[in-house]
């Protein structure tokens, strides 16, 4: 018996630690793929499209037709984009709570689709054609299921009521009103007021509509006040908790008072009654304003907050509220990035403290990166601008000089790479952030204490008020950021690694000094013979293996000026583009995959959230090239640089158009020569660029960039030429 | 039996890649070019009046054989052919004023080099580049009363030129050429003024032709 009673405790035990979110996973996408993400966006169209009447006006005709060609292509793009999940545990409850607001109603229940967008905004919107999307940002502030359910009843009655329809018909009628009264033309200002003042009235009726489909369900009514509180704090952070100031302080490396906001702004919260009349959205006050008198003489009881799980929302909202802090990093805002992950770190549990740190010491990274490339504008902002605790947060950052943070940042990231040596992100961020302080701020180890002076002079202890102590005190504030590596200067590494950053500096400015010799003359000689090799020898990578990401194909018709892309014959380029890679690969001899969002099939969800990371990955690195920082997630990338057996990713395009013809050019021809301008006369003329992008993803490396003009038709042999071209250079062996 | 050995060659090459610069890895390729432009100074074969106010269309045949040596460099030789007509004045043996018009028959040897715009996106043997030619021309009157009179000269050329593929293995070919070739200084050694007086002439005929043409030719990729 006591050995039974002994196997089910520690089977509890093993149960219960497996259930125990000790480490976050962020979602992903899972098989069967829906057919939204397979079906091509043409075939779409062709479907919508026998949605317009064929009684109507042949202009209304036209209209229509370009709002379901637009809108399949550009839902198509969103859902291309690797920001847009399914079949996760996130939109499969979304999905659940969509059917509670829509049992009544199996038709529409049937047709419409809920997905979950990676994305910190506070927004959910519903498509054309029956798709709800939900952003992480929103479901990370909900408080209960019934407020979800208001929200997808408002996005379910912009679908039914067909408002996106509506208010591009609206939009381009209007046009066309001023179009044709030149006289009575209103300043661009006025076309917005007018636009959004549609707008604003579709949302009033969704809300209308919404509330109608609500009340059909048994959710509590009095959660729709609390969706309007929500909008009103959207911009704010998911809790509102005091910045500790102790947090990035340790025994002996304390900042300075006046790093620390004492008093923070209490305007918190947009106004509720704010001007709207440039917003497509009604004042959130104008809202529940009508909501209320929607609700005036209705009687209702009190119902409830769950009704397909409280457990699942919990748990999901508490997943978004993770995924948060990586989001916000993929957006560089760091600040918001730290600010969540200290909120998540001070909660009664937390699920995975690893990972929460580990953003916080690449939040810090990035706003190092930035400061030292004095670009720190485009990722920091004032305190002022901020309401509610996270002022203080903006505020000591914001009061933090470059040398500090970058201190700040190497002490945070070298101690959680001691916790966690095994991680080889946070190592590369630790020796990148250690090079950054010996290039920009401190050369050598000796500009820091250690614990024996810091034991023998900090006065961290006694605050006696005596003269000596004073002084000693303000030498301590101004001396604090040398008591920062305290506790690990004497780790093993660390002396060593000031030397090797420093012999690094050293060959650095050698070659700096060089260049400096040389006159500007001289430089720009040296570039241009360098350019002139490449463009003759081209590149040699000696790749045996690629992968192809989403190749990309778009035609345009410079000619039409308020539609120039042509969406059909790109997308049906793009297919063909897809395989004249493949076949040129073959040719050449090179191993190439082909990881497109175009080309999945039902079972390959993996793939879709193989390119969600690779894709994003890319962005960041095309971002942050010129600063010299890698893209997050790089652990993810290099599993996925394993899994297809390569590190050479290429990212491979053509974006074309045709383009009017000069008569210029057609006379100055004619004259010159004959026959070439009866060949212009009858050839259309085009403009198309050709690239390529190579990136060795385990370094970070773009170690091909190929932009090739082309003052030509993208013909098949013409891109066969340049197609051909590149493998050849990826495969060609360095000499 | 030449002959199909000569077939089976062309469709092996053409149909063949190799994994080298040019297109998809094709790096030789034919070329027939027709030059023309309006006559200059001077009578054509088809214009046989000797009159400098006829107009007529000067013409040129080339063939070539060019080669890609990297991605933005073609080099070739080429073989050029054309008729044209010479007119002369001269005083016969009684001392009297005679016109004469005969044929004139020119050939060349060439060698040039293209050079491809590779910001303009043009890739060795497509698109635009330039073109840079040299030529040993021979020229040679056969006609009575010359007898037999050979002149031989040199050229330098530079041109710009267009080459657009099609049907993979096909292509067009634009170009513009300006020319400049370099005569005879031999000539003022020359005994026989009649001779001086005929050499002259095809000197000169043969610069008005390749001062500056236009061409439009049509090539094919071999291997």
């Amino acid at each position: 018996m006591r050995y039974v009673l002994c196997l089910v405790a520690t089977l509890w035990m093993g149960l219960a630690f497996a259930q125990h979110p000790s480490s976050f996973s962020p979602l992903v996408s899972e098989n069967p793929v829906p057919s939204d993400f397979v079906v091509p966006s043409g075939d779409k169209y062709q479907e919508e499209i026998k949605k317009i009447s064929c009684h109507a006006h042949h202009q209304a005709q036209t209209d229509q037709q370009k709002f379901y060609l637009e809108s399949c292509f550009v839902i198509d793009d969103l859902l291309h984009s690797g920001n847009v999940l399914f079949n996760d545990p996130l939109s499969k409850y979304l999905t659940k709570v969509k059917n509670v607001v829509l049992e009544s109603q199996p038709k529409i229940r049937d047709q419409m689709r809920v997905y979950a967008v990676r994305s910190p905004v506070v927004n959910a919107f519903a498509t054309n054609n029956g798709i709800i999307l939900v952003n992480m940002g929103l479901v990370s502030r909900l408080k209960n299921e019934a407020q979800l359910a208001f929200i997808l009843a408002h996005e379910i009655s912009h679908f039914t009521q067909n408002h996106a329809l509506d208010l591009y018909l609206d939009d381009v009628n209007s046009q066309r009103e001023r179009q044709q009264n030149p006289m009575g033309k209103d300043s661009a200002n006025e076309e917005i007021i007018t636009t959004n003042k549609y707008s604003k009235e579709l949302e009033i009726s969704a809300d209308a509509e919404g509330l109608k489909l609500f009340l059909k369900t048994d959710y509590d009514i009095n959660e729709i006040d609390g969706v309007f509180d929500l909008l009103k704090y959207a911009h704010s952070p998911i809790t509102d908790i005091p910045f500790d100031t102790q947090f990035f302080e340790s025994t002996y490396f304390k900042f300075p008072n006046e790093y620390y906001l004492q008093e923070i702004e209490t305007s918190y919260g947009l106004n509720e009654h704010n001007e709207d009349s440039h917003s497509t959205h009604p004042s959130i006050g104008k809202r529940r304003e009508q909501m209320y008198d929607n609700l005036k003489g209705r009687t209702y009881r009190k119902l409830e907050d769950f009704l397909v799980s409280e457990k699942v929302f919990n748990k999901m909202k508490t997943q978004c509220q993770y995924e948060l802090s990586n989001l916000y990093l993929r957006e560089f805002n760091y600040y918001e990035s730290i600010y969540n992950s200290y909120v998540l770190l001070h909660q009664e549990s937390v699920m995975d403290d690893a990972y929460l740190k580990k953003n916080i010491a690449k939040a810090l990274y990035g706003l190092t990166k930035f400061r030292n490339k004095d670009r720190d504008h485009e990722t920091e902002s004032s305190f002022e601008n901020e309401d509610g605790e996270i002022q203080r947060l903006y505020y000591f950052f914001n009061h933090m000089k470059n040398d500090e943070l970058n201190v700040l940042a190497l002490q945070y990231a070298w101690k959680l790479m001691r916790t966690y040596p095994e991680d080889d992100e946070m190592k590369s961020i630790a020796n990148d952030l250690f090079q950054e302080m010996v290039d920009n701020h401190y050369e050598s180890e000796t500009e820091f204490y250690d614990i024996d002076h810091a034991e023998k002079y900090a006065p961290f202890n006694s605050f006696s008020q005596s003269k000596k102590r004073k002084s000693e005190l303000k030498k301590f504030e101004r001396e604090f950021i040398k008591y920062a590596f305290v506790d690990i200067i004497k780790d093993r590494g660390f002396s060593e690694a000031f030397k090797v950053c420093k012999r690094k500096k050293d060959a650095q400015l050698k070659t700096a000094l060089l260049d400096q010799n040389k006159t500007a003359r001289q430089i720009r000689r040296e570039t241009k013979r360098k350019e002139r090799q490449l463009f003759k020898k081209g590149y040699a990578l000696g790749v045996d293996k690629v992968v192809v990401v989403n190749p990309y194909y778009m035609k345009m018709d410079f000619r039409k000026r308020d539609t120039p892309i042509d969406y059909l014959s790109s997308e049906f380029s793009e297919q063909q583009y897809a395989d004249w890679v493949m076949s040129n690969a073959k040719a050449v001899g090179l191993d190439a995959q082909m990881l497109s969002t175009n080309l999945l099939e039902n079972e390959e969800a993996e793939k879709m959230n193989d390119l969600m990371y690779i894709t994003e990955w890319f962005n960041q690195q095309l971002e942050l090239e010129e600063i010299k920082m890698r893209g997050f997630n790089q652990e993810r990338v290099i599993e996925i640089a394993d899994k297809y057996g390569t590190d050479h990713f290429l990212w491979t395009g053509i974006v074309s158009g045709r383009k009017k013809k000069s008569i210029m050019g057609f006379l100055t021809f004619l004259y010159l020569h004959p026959a070439y301008s009866a060949y212009y006369l009858t050839h259309p003329a085009y403009e198309s660029m050709f690239f390529s992008i190579v990136v060795n993803v385990r370094t970070g490396e773009m170690e091909m960039t190929k932009m090739n003009p082309l003052f030509e038709k993208d013909s098949e042999t013409v891109v066969n030429a340049h197609l051909y071209d590149t493998f050849l250079q990826i495969q060609k062996k360095p000499k | 039996m030449k002959l199909l050995y000569t077939l089976f060659f062309i469709c092996f090459f053409t149909f063949a890649n190799a994994q080298a610069p040019g297109y998809m890895g094709k790096r030789n390729f034919i070329e027939y070019d027709l030059y023309y432009m309006i006559a200059v100074g001077g009578p054509t074969i088809n214009n046989k009046m000797y009159a400098y106010n006829n107009l007529g269309i000067s013409t040129r045949h080339n063939f070539r054989f060019n080669h890609v040596i990297n991605r933005s460099g073609v080099i070739g030789i080429g073989y050029d052919y054309f008729k044209t007509g010479i007119g002369i004045d001269y005083k016969d043996a009684e001392d009297n004023f005679q016109s004469a018009f005969s044929k004139l028959k020119v050939t060349a040897i060439c060698l040039h080099y293209d050079k491809y715009f590779m910001k303009q996106g043009s890739l060795a043997p497509v698109g635009l580049y330039h073109h840079f030619e040299g030529k040993y021309i021979t020229g040679s009157v056969v006609d009575e009363p010359f007898n037999e009179v050979v002149q031989k000269t040199f050229y330098t050329g530079y041109g710009i030129g267009l080459k657009k593929i099609f049907k993979e293995n096909f292509f067009v070919n634009f170009s513009g050429q300006i020319g400049w070739t370099w005569g005879d200084r031999n000539l003022d050694t020359l005994q026989d003024d009649f001779e001086k007086n005929v050499k002259t002439r095809i000197n000169k005929r043969i610069y008005s032709h390749y001062i500056f043409e236009n061409n439009i030719g049509i090539g094919i990729l071999l291997f």
